[in-house]
């Protein structure tokens, strides 16, 4: 699955983009290469969606960014997880937990 | 820590929207870029790698637009937090600072409430008064449309003839039309009542822009003779006819006449008297073609123009007065040197009091003003102790502007919490306010305190906030600040600053006190001076009644003397009652006049020019005696005096003097007709009576037997009564006599003459009590400004004041040199007071009715007493700082 990105896939963009912030702050190249590392390239979405979700988070207050200065004096933007985004990221990782179990459940296979 | 380039970034960000797109384009393609990078590294060729590089990305231009709005989202919700956070934070922190402090919050708060709600209150009523539009369709279109002559001399009403002629002729005017009140007496329902009538012609509703609710309004038909229709106000249907809604078609009896009812009005509509404002018709007449028709010398309609649009006042009155000579050519026995006026209807009205309103407002903002100055000087006092805390904010960062901004924050809590204080202090002089004020103001009924007056409150709260607190603000963060940091120390130039500062605001208070003191010390003379004036008459236990003798019973002259002489006789039985007589104007409420003739030279008629002349009042009874008034020479009229072949007639003095200087006027005969002459003989002189108002001097005046030919035998005749009691115990009594007489008869407007009396003054002493009080509560205020200012300069300089007595100065030389300081300011300030009155002399005239504002006299009295208010003031602080001990002073090192 690549091309569309269902209502489903927007709130889970949210969350992984929060859990790859967890260990730090990236910047949006960053967080691509992080989650396409972390799902061993099972996971390929646009790269370019990651911008409209990190923006929306950002105006919600769940992350922050700051520009920095590169090695090549150039601007860049980072990302980091602000005290809310981190209680966020804790709730929605419980309720991930909850769906999933429940698909599961129906599904008839055991929880990985 | 937040890099400089992020605030770099950020802020221009902010600032730009174009840098806003730059930076989302910026950081779009570092990611792209990086990309490709990361695939040519990989071992793609540079175009393989940008193909696949697009792809993996996606389409940028889809995210780009929403990107750009999320952006733009985010910084508006940014600066819009950021501004209130730091808002709330001063709010909070000024909340807490007042609180530490509240007898000095309690007491800026209360001095700012008096200020703030004696502007509100002043201000409502000139919004009320005079500021409102008037409750017309396009009122600055309305006009009245007088009488008068071609040498200048103004304001009569039209008559009949004349006004048909303009209305037909005039092209600048929309419409034309006239109207004429009188009193007539509505017999409904058990007691009669005198109500007010108008006559009108049809279109004056229609002029004015207000059709009747009810009904119909007239039509020209109705102006047929013997026409008995009417149209009720909307106050007589409700409250004497019962609000019944089938009422149009229905009679009702006025003089014993029935009328039918077409028409009802709206409710708070009313035709505007151009002599009495306040005047509320209870029921409109039509005026039928038997009066239009009469005399064109005889004037006695107001007319009210509707001008068409866009033409101005000046043309409209050009066009009537070339109207009005075409008029004089054609009619030279009534017309000759007679010119019309056009005035505006909001000046007739508002004109007079207009200024005499803004004089009010401006003393109440002289208070508010000298209300700021003591504020601004506690303000700066407290600032003197704060300085620590200033010292440290600024030490942690905050910038100049950052402190200002702090403490204006906290000017402006006080004040507006000030301001909301004054606007119920407001609410509560409404109340007191509107029981003293003149009733002959214009639009009472509109004063109030209205969304306007509270954005009004509001709009000063937040000045006087500004003007307050700006120069403590200013001094406060200004300065060599560490210095305070260190122990003890008061930062020495700031603090020295300080205080000449507030030096400036006690002079700058004593300036503003002398001038408003002045002010009212100045009307309250005038007002006892007119009040003290010898009126000519004794008013003391004299009740005064109105009747109103309309209808076919009273038609004749002969009939309404009859019954005046009936009714008198029926009073005079009443124990209790001493002298009554009838008059057909009260004393000092206006008059009648006309041209006279003297039987000795007969050519040339007692006139000047055509302004005021001969008084004319018909009277009957014992009215002398009633009023008190002196007889000067020969008697008192006696009752067959009207039918004898030249009437027997009582002149004043002022007469006597004009027509007969240094000659005996007993006996002499003059007319006040021309042809034929009517010739009356002069039987007695009687005391001078101010008939047109205690502001003019008397005028000739002659009085008539009520049944002496000639005109001016009005229907409305006024009953003087004295008693030797309580002239309103009797009233129940008189109202019967008079009943016993006419049982259809009703009495009105009754009042003790006393108070007829100090009706006239109504208007100079509401003016002269507001001021007086303002003038009062400045120089309170005053006062506690020069004692603050004074102590704290004892606190400041007690070390020095110790030193000073270790070193053998007498108690009495510290005591003397404190009030020195009190001394000075006052003086400093009566100085630039007294300037400021020779400034406002011109501007006060008009409060003043005549007298000079310029009055050394009181102007010596103001100055002592604002320097006596300076010393006293200063008095307590001096002799606590007399009280010093050395010893105690030194050690507090």
């Amino acid at each position: 699955m690549s091309r569309d990105t269902p209502e489903l896939l927007k709130g889970t963009l949210d969350l992984l983009i929060l859990k790859t912030l967890e260990s730090g702050a990236l910047h949006g190249y960053g967080i691509a290469r992080a989650l396409e590392e972390k799902t061993g390239k099972a996971l390929q979405i646009e790269e370019g969606s990651l911008y409209p979700a990190l923006y929306r988070m950002t105006n919600r207050g769940w992350i922050d960014f700051e520009w920095e200065l590169s090695a090549a004096n150039r601007k860049k933007k980072s990302y980091r997880l602000t005290v809310r985004g981190k209680k966020l990221l804790r709730e929605k990782q419980a309720q991930w937990k909850e769906f999933t179990s429940a698909v599961s459940l129906v599904l008839g296979e055991g929880t990985a | 820590m937040p890099s400089i380039s992020d605030r770099w970034m950020r802020l221009k960000a902010l600032l730009s929207r174009r840098e806003r797109e730059r930076q989302i384009e910026m950081e779009l393609k570092a990611h792209f870029d990086a990309l490709v990078r990361d695939l040519v590294e990989s071992g793609m060729n540079p175009v393989e790698a940008r193909e696949e590089a697009q792809k993996r990305f996606g389409d940028v231009r889809v995210f780009q637009k929403e990107l750009r709005k999320m952006e733009n989202q985010r910084i508006s919700a940014e600066t819009r937090s950021a501004f209130f956070d730091e808002l709330l934070q001063d709010v909070r922190y000024g909340v807490r600072q007042l609180l530490r402090k509240p007898a000095f919050t309690a007491i800026v708060i209360g001095t700012l409430a008096v200020g703030i709600g004696a502007n509100t209150a002043v201000f409502s009523v000139l919004k009320g008064v005079f500021l409102d539009p008037l409750p017309f369709e396009d009122p600055h279109e309305l006009t009245y449309v007088w009488h008068g002559s071609t040498d200048g001399g103004c304001c009569g009403p039209l008559s009949g003839p004349d006004f048909t002629d303009l209305r037909a002729a005039t092209e600048t005017f929309e419409d034309i039309a006239v109207m004429s009140g009188f009193s007539t007496n509505l017999n409904a329902d058990g007691e009669p009542a005198v109500v007010a009538g108008a006559r009108i012609t049809p279109s004056m509703f229609d002029l004015i822009g207000t059709a009747p609710v009810m009904g119909r309004s007239f039509v020209e038909d109705d102006q047929m003779p013997g026409s008995r229709v009417v149209v009720l106000s909307d106050g007589l249907w409700r409250n004497r006819l019962g609000g019944d809604p089938s009422i149009i078609g229905s009679t009702i009896r006025l003089d014993r006449e029935s009328h039918t009812v077409v028409g009802v009005m709206p409710p708070g509509f009313n035709v505007p008297s151009a002599w009495q404002f306040n005047q509320n018709w209870d029921v409109y007449f039509p005026l039928t073609t038997e009066y239009l028709e009469e005399g064109r010398g005889s004037h006695w309609l107001l007319a009210i123009g509707r001008l068409e649009s866009g033409v101005s006042i000046e043309t409209a009155d050009t066009e009537l007065k070339s109207i009005s000579a075409a008029l004089e050519e054609r009619y030279p026995d009534t017309n000759t040197e007679k010119t019309t006026y056009v005035q505006s209807m909001h000046e007739r009205v508002m004109g007079r009091v207009g200024t005499q309103l803004i004089l009010l407002l401006s003393a109440a903002g002289f208070m508010l003003l000298i209300v700021c100055g003591n504020v601004a000087s506690l303000l700066l006092s407290r600032a003197t102790a704060r300085q620590t805390e200033m010292a440290v904010r600024a030490s942690v960062g905050a910038g100049r502007g950052r402190i200002i901004r702090q403490l204006l924050t906290e000017s402006l809590l006080l004040s507006v919490i000030g301001g909301a204080a004054g606007i119920t202090l407001a609410f509560v002089a409404m109340v007191y306010l509107k029981s003293v004020v003149p009733s002959d103001l214009p639009r009472l009924t509109n004063i109030g305190i209205d969304l306007t007056v509270l954005g009004y409150a509001l709009g000063i709260s937040i000045a006087t906030g500004l003007l307050f607190g700006l120069a403590p603000a200013l001094t406060a963060s200004r300065g060599n600040l560490t210095e305070s940091l260190k122990e003890g120390k008061a930062a020495p130039h700031a603090g020295s600053r300080r205080a000449v500062l507030r030096g400036a605001l006690v002079a700058t208070q004593f300036a503003l006190a002398l001038v408003l003191a002045n002010g009212a010390a100045l009307m309250v003379r005038s007002y006892l001076n007119f009040r003290g004036m010898e009126q000519g008459f004794d008013p003391e236990n004299v009740l005064t009644a109105s009747l109103s003798l309309q209808g076919d019973r009273y038609e004749d002259v002969w009939d309404r003397d009859l019954f005046l002489r009936d009714a008198m006789e029926q009073i005079r039985a009443i124990p209790g009652v001493r002298y009554v007589g009838a008059k057909s104007r009260l004393p000092l409420n206006g008059g009648t006049n006309s041209q006279v003739w003297n039987e000795d030279d007969p050519d040339r008629p007692l006139s000047g020019g055509d302004g005021p002349l001969v008084e004319l009042s018909r009277i009957s009874g014992d009215y002398f005696d009633a009023a008190g008034i002196n007889l000067v020479a020969g008697r008192l009229p006696e009752p067959n005096d009207s039918i004898a072949a030249n009437p027997a007639t009582i002149i004043n003095r002022a007469m006597a003097e004009r027509l007969w200087p240094n000659e005996d006027p007993i006996g002499k005969r003059y007319s006040f007709r021309e042809n034929p002459p009517n010739w009356m003989t002069v039987v007695g002189v009687v005391e001078n009576v101010r008939q047109w108002g205690p502001y003019r001097s008397a005028l000739s005046e002659h009085y008539l037997p009520y049944t002496a030919p000639g005109w001016g035998q009005s229907s409305r005749m006024y009953l003087i009564i004295k008693t030797d009691i309580d002239p309103l115990s009797l009233v129940g009594q008189i109202r019967k006599a008079v009943l016993a007489v006419d049982p259809d008869q009703p009495i009105s407007d009754i009042r003790t003459m006393e108070r007829v009396l100090s009706d006239q003054f109504a208007g100079q002493k509401f003016n002269t009590m507001l001021v007086g009080i303002f003038a009062g509560i400045a120089l309170l205020l005053v006062s506690a400004g020069v004692y603050g200012v004074v102590s704290f300069f004892v606190a400041q300089t007690s070390r020095e004041i110790g030193i000073r007595m270790a070193l053998g100065a007498a108690q009495s030389k510290v005591l003397g040199l404190t009030l020195m300081r009190g001394l000075k300011l006052a003086a400093i300030g009566a100085g630039v007071g007294v300037g400021g009155i020779f400034a406002s002399t011109t501007v006060i005239r008009s409060l003043l009715y005549g007298a000079n504002p310029v009055d050394i006299p009181t102007m010596i009295v103001g100055v002592v007493a604002i320097v006596g208010v300076g010393v006293l003031a200063s008095l307590l602080p001096a002799q606590r700082a007399a009280r010093v001990s050395p010893v105690t002073a030194l050690r507090s090192d």
